[in-house]
């Protein structure tokens, strides 16, 4: 029988189980991390909403304006 | 012969009276009256309308006045927020109502305008003239074609050409011109007195 490297198992009983409980928490880091995502989404989100009168469309027109000014004069 | 010379010299008589007469009330007419510029006409805005392909956006209201004169920018109509989109016409309302200040020389006399109303004319029509410097006062003159004294008078809309493309940082500056060049008139009503009256200006929006 090949004699093991170092570091690696020899058992591969154990090898499964280090296997599952690497996938076991890298689900939940996954899953913290898709709620932060979404939590952060909707805390971005909501303040811009509520800036201008709870609208999309009202956002949407007073960040794409322009400014207007008139002068006047005579000949 | 005696008759027909007689005849003749008085035809040449009547003739002579009648020349006199022209070359007198030419003189007269020379001198009933006098043209030339305010040295202060003021206007005051009250709204701005911009047409957005669908309809009129009212892109401000309420009461600017400017010395058109001097010039410059409506105070209050500066830097007001212009909603994204592609305007191709213009219309502005203003007041019926025009304070001018001015000064002419009619034949000899040096005429200033002044606050009060020529006797027996119409309110907002014509200033009696003053001979006093120190007395010269804005008179405010009207165009009664425009509807009466202090009415809102919404003024041929005009074309935007090219039509305006409005996004974010766009800043849109037209200018409103009234043409003032020789619409002040000074009439000398003989005896040292006159009055002064205003021509109809003409009005654009000068494009950017």
């Amino acid at each position: 029988m090949k004699e093991p490297k170092a570091g690696e198992s020899g058992d591969t009983r154990a090898d499964s189980i280090d296997r599952r409980d690497f996938c076991k928490k890298a689900i939940k880091r996954s899953s913290i991390a898709a709620v932060a995502g979404v939590a952060g989404y909707i805390a971005y989100k909501k303040p811009a909403v509520r800036s201008f009168f709870g609208t999309k469309e009202a956002y949407a027109n007073s960040t794409n304006a322009g400014t207007f000014s008139l002068k006047g004069d005579s000949d | 012969m005696k008759r027909a010379l007689c005849l003749g010299l008085r035809f040449l008589l009547i003739l002579s009276f009648v020349f006199t007469m022209l070359i007198q009330s030419s003189e007269e007419w020379a001198n009933a009256a006098t043209s030339g510029t305010p040295t202060s006409f003021k206007v005051t805005v009250t709204k701005i309308e911009m047409h957005n392909g669908t309809s009129y956006v009212e892109i401000w209201s309420g009461t600017s006045e400017i010395d058109l004169s001097t010039g410059g920018t409506f105070d209050g109509i500066d830097d007001i927020t212009l909603p994204a989109g592609t305007y191709s016409l213009i219309r502005v309302t203003i007041k019926n109502a025009f304070p001018v200040k001015g000064d002419l020389t009619d034949g000899a006399i040096h005429y200033y305008t002044t606050a009060a109303t020529w006797p027996g004319q119409t309110t907002g029509t014509a200033s009696v003239g003053t001979t006093t410097a120190g007395n010269v006062a804005y008179y405010t003159f009207y165009n009664p074609a425009w509807g009466s004294l202090n009415a809102s008078v919404t003024l041929p809309e005009q074309t935007i050409s090219p039509s305006v493309v409005v996004v974010a940082g766009v800043s849109w500056i037209p200018t409103l011109r009234f043409t003032l060049t020789n619409k002040l008139t000074s009439t000398d009503t003989g005896g040292g007195g006159g009055y002064f009256t205003i021509s109809a200006p003409d009005v654009t929006i000068v494009m950017p």
